[in-house]
């Protein structure tokens, strides 16, 4: 009988372990694949500060809400765009109350380093031989928010023409920039920081008149009200430590949080 | 009574429980949509179109798979020569290989002003459009088959094609009317497992060909795009869309393997 | 009239070595070669045939050097222990398959139905090879190898699958078709009444070396090497037996 009882003890040790290497967080968080790089940090210095742990699932704000209609609901929910946030209060997953606008989501073009084709406003992009990579309109907040900026200054059909690319994905784009496959696309500005620092590309900004600025709105979800860890990390977004880190992401905190912190 | 034999009953157990855990995985696929809605998507013009897209580019990239794999797999059964070795792990790196890499390596290379200007000259655009879509699917099939199709060929002995160039005929003539008729199930079971890798390649054509809606949108992709639109039902049965494909190809493959 | 005739040949097949092969065969001769497992026998026909590349020496056929030329050139035939029928074709297709690119349906079929009813299996030319006894597909094996009528015949062990009453049959059968067709033959066995019945020359191999090419005579009196002595040892008037190689078989003599 003791020979069973080894590799019985054994497989429940190995067990264990794993359970210890996935510690389920306190708290599950989707967010939009764009704001990878702030949310990891924000998520450091959280876990840091608080007991709490946190799970986070990036996507395109579609598939998060692709996934959350597949049953799988979330505590926090901070898609790149306030569209999707609406939808959500719409099915009753959020309640409207819970919603907070964040920070400033600021479209920009990106071109390939040194600007081959001399690209410098939102009408050079419908220049001869521009090779567009814009995102899928259905797919990514930043597809949809490009089509109504080309809408808006009355490019959008042109803009067609030119555009090789519809992506389902923020970040192919920017591949399709780095890579020289393209000569532009409308991507965030925040996204556009990291590889412009680095020499990858460069960013054009959209002038102000002719840009749509978005929110990035932050929502516990009904289910994450009854989680203390979840409010606690929504607030902890919106703190003046938060925000900093938000920052340097390249975000800008919107004006009615800076003034009530 | 017969003595237990522990160590077999523990295997056989994982065994059903790992089936098991395939099957309703996979099966819960089969349980999100109605019927009706299946029915109603299947013949949405989105499913059709990447349908459409899907088999025919597969079968493109299958052609081409078939017809790359056969001289390779052929010379790496049969001939020793210097750089065999490294010349093995070349071909079978893209298997241990993330679809997401094998398509950004693919993006760096055939985006290339140079390669895509000499492209270009014999009518070849390979970013961002469906013959894009063929270069994904022929990469990402392409080590798999090449294993097949060696393997196959190792298990024909070399003796008759021995004899059959002892009776005159060349290395190509014993090649076409020896080799190929011995490998012929094993040629046929690697041409499946290329039209299915091909049908399901998903990391290398998003990156290669963008993933456009109704202009480069395979089967994967639809599945992918409509995720993101939040259409899951669509999502859904384009994945079963997929889930046929793939049981039909298993099966042919079974069936002549096991007849091999 | 010497029909082959290879000079310190030297072949090498991963670990393994052919060393020093050297020896000639006339026309009209019936060659045993006899060796331990693994000695390379297999290899060296193979060899001859022409698939393995030479690293030295020289192999003649008909006095023309053909040490680099490729086997679909050569004219010479083989039979493995193992048959190698191919699965795809049917008996008379696998008989014919050497005769497709040379000659038209017609003739094929007339020399398809000669050199099976020699070998005594014209009854089975539509049967698919898979359900064939061991002895019928040897005799296949060996009519497509001879249908061709190649210059110079190989066989890799033929008889060695079968039972004796059967081999001794296809033995017989083998010695009419080879005198028949006058053919000149490079036969691997360990049979002594292979030796006996059907060669004018035997040679031993050990270890990729070809210790003795002689008469079977001289292999029993005068044995070259020690191993050959061992194999083709016989009791000696000197009391030194060292293992019984049986004299010619009485039985069969009558067979000639
Ligand atoms: N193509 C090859 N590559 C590497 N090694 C080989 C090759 N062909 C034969 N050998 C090796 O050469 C040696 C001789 O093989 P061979 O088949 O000629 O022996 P043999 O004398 O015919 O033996 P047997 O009586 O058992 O048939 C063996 O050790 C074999 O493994
Ligand atoms: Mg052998």
């Amino acid at each position: 009988m003791k020979s069973i009882f080894k590799p019985v003890i054994g497989v429940i040790i190995i067990l264990l372990l794993f359970s210890g290497l996935s510690r389920a967080g306190d708290c599950l968080v989707y967010a939009g694949a764009g704001l990878k790089r702030p949310m990891t940090e924000m998520i450091g210095s959280f876990e840091a500060d608080t007991p709490h742990r946190v799970d986070i699932n990036y996507g395109g704000s579609g598939h998060l809400f692709g996934m959350m209609a597949m049953g799988r609901p979330c505590d926090v929910f901070i898609p790149g765009a306030q569209r999707y946030v609406d939808i959500a209060v719409e099915k009753g997953w959020i309640d409207e109350a819970d919603v907070v606008r964040l920070v400033k989501h600021i479209p920009a073009i990106v071109v390939p380093q040194n600007n081959p084709s001399r690209i410098n406003s939102l009408q050079d992009l419908v220049k001869p031989d521009v090779r567009l990579a814009l995102g899928d309109p259905r797919a990514c907040a930043i597809g949809n928010l490009a089509e109504k900026i080309l809408k808006k200054n009355g490019i959008h059909e042109r803009a067609k023409t030119r555009t090789r690319v519809y992506g389902p994905t923020v970040n192919q784009l920017l591949l399709y920039v780095m890579t020289g496959r393209v000569e532009a696309a409308i991507v965030w500005k925040d996204l556009a920081r990291w590889p412009e620092n680095n020499g990858d590309l460069q960013m054009v900004e959209i002038s102000e008149c002719r840009n749509i600025i978005k929110y990035i709105p932050v929502a516990v979800t009904l289910k994450g009200r009854k989680n203390p860890a979840a409010e606690s990390f929504a607030a902890y977004l919106a703190s003046t430590g938060g925000l900093d880190l938000w920052r340097k992401w390249g975000f800008e905190p919107c004006s009615s949080l800076i003034s009530s912190n | 009574m017969q003595q237990l034999n522990i160590f077999k009953l523990i295997l056989i157990g994982i065994t059903g429980l790992v089936t098991l855990l395939l099957a309703i995985t996979i099966g819960s696929l089969l349980f999100v949509p109605s019927l009706a809605s299946i029915r109603q998507n299947l013949g949405s013009p989105e499913l059709l179109y990447s349908l459409k897209l899907s088999l025919c580019t597969a079968s493109a990239a299958t052609l081409f798979v078939m017809l790359l794999a056969l001289p390779v797999g052929y010379t790496m059964s049969r001939f020793q020569f210097a750089g065999r070795r490294l010349v093995k792990t070349v071909l079978d790196l893209p298997i241990a290989f993330p679809e997401l890499v094998l398509g950004l390596c693919l993006l760096l290379f055939f985006g290339s002003d140079h390669v895509a200007a000499a492209l270009k000259k014999v009518g070849i655009e390979l970013v961002f459009t469906r013959q894009a879509i063929v270069a994904a699917q022929i990469f990402t099939a392409l080590p798999y088959t090449i294993r097949i199709i060696r393997t196959t060929f190792d298990y024909v002995s070399p003796r008759y094609e021995f004899i059959s160039r002892s009776l005159g005929y060349t290395h190509f003539e014993t090649f076409m009317r020896v080799a190929l008729p011995m490998a012929k199930k094993g040629i046929l079971a690697a041409a499946v497992i290329a039209f299915a890798r091909s049908i399901g390649a998903f990391g290398a054509v998003l990156i290669l060909a963008g993933g456009t809606y109704m202009k480069t949108d395979v089967l994967p992709i639809t599945l992918f795009l409509n995720i993101s639109y939040g259409n899951l039902d669509l999502a859904v049965t384009a994945g079963l869309v997929m889930l046929a494909v793939s049981f039909l190809a298993i099966y042919i493959f079974e069936k002549t393997e096991a007849d091999l | 009239m010497t029909l082959l005739r290879i000079e310190n040949l030297q072949i090498q097949a991963g670990e393994f070595q052919l060393c020093d092969i050297s020896f000639s065969i006339s026309t009209g001769d019936y060659c045993i070669m006899a060796g331990e497992t693994g000695a390379g026998k297999t290899f060296l026909l193979e060899s001859i045939i022409g698939v393995h590349r030479c690293l030295n020496g020289r192999i003649y056929l008909d006095e023309k050097d053909i040490t680099c030329m490729l086997p679909e050139y050569r004219g010479i035939g083989i039979v493995y222990q193992d048959h190698a029928l191919f699965p795809h074709l049917n008996v008379f297709n696998n008989i014919a398959f050497g005769l497709k690119k040379q000659f038209p349906k017609k003739k094929r079929q007339e020399k398809v139905h000669a050199v099976a009813e020699a070998l005594k299996i014209d009854h089975i030319l539509k049967r698919p090879i898979d359900n064939l006894s061991g002895g019928e597909k040897q005799r296949v094996a060996i009519a497509r190898a001879i249908v061709v009528r190649p210059r110079l015949l190989l066989m890799d062990e033929p008889f060695s699958a079968l039972d004796p009453l059967t081999r001794q049959k296809m033995r017989r059968l083998l010695r009419r078709v080879i005198r028949q067709h006058r053919m000149t033959v490079l036969h691997i066995s360990h049979d002594p009444a292979d030796m006996w019945l059907l060669a004018n020359k035997v040679a031993y191999m050990h270890e990729g070396r070809l210790l003795q090419f002689d008469t079977l005579e001289t292999m029993l009196n005068n044995p070259a090497h020690e191993k050959v002595s061992e194999f083709f040892g016989r009791p000696s008037n000197r009391g030194k037996r060292i293992r019984f190689f049986p004299p010619r078989p009485a039985a069969t003599r009558e067979a000639y």
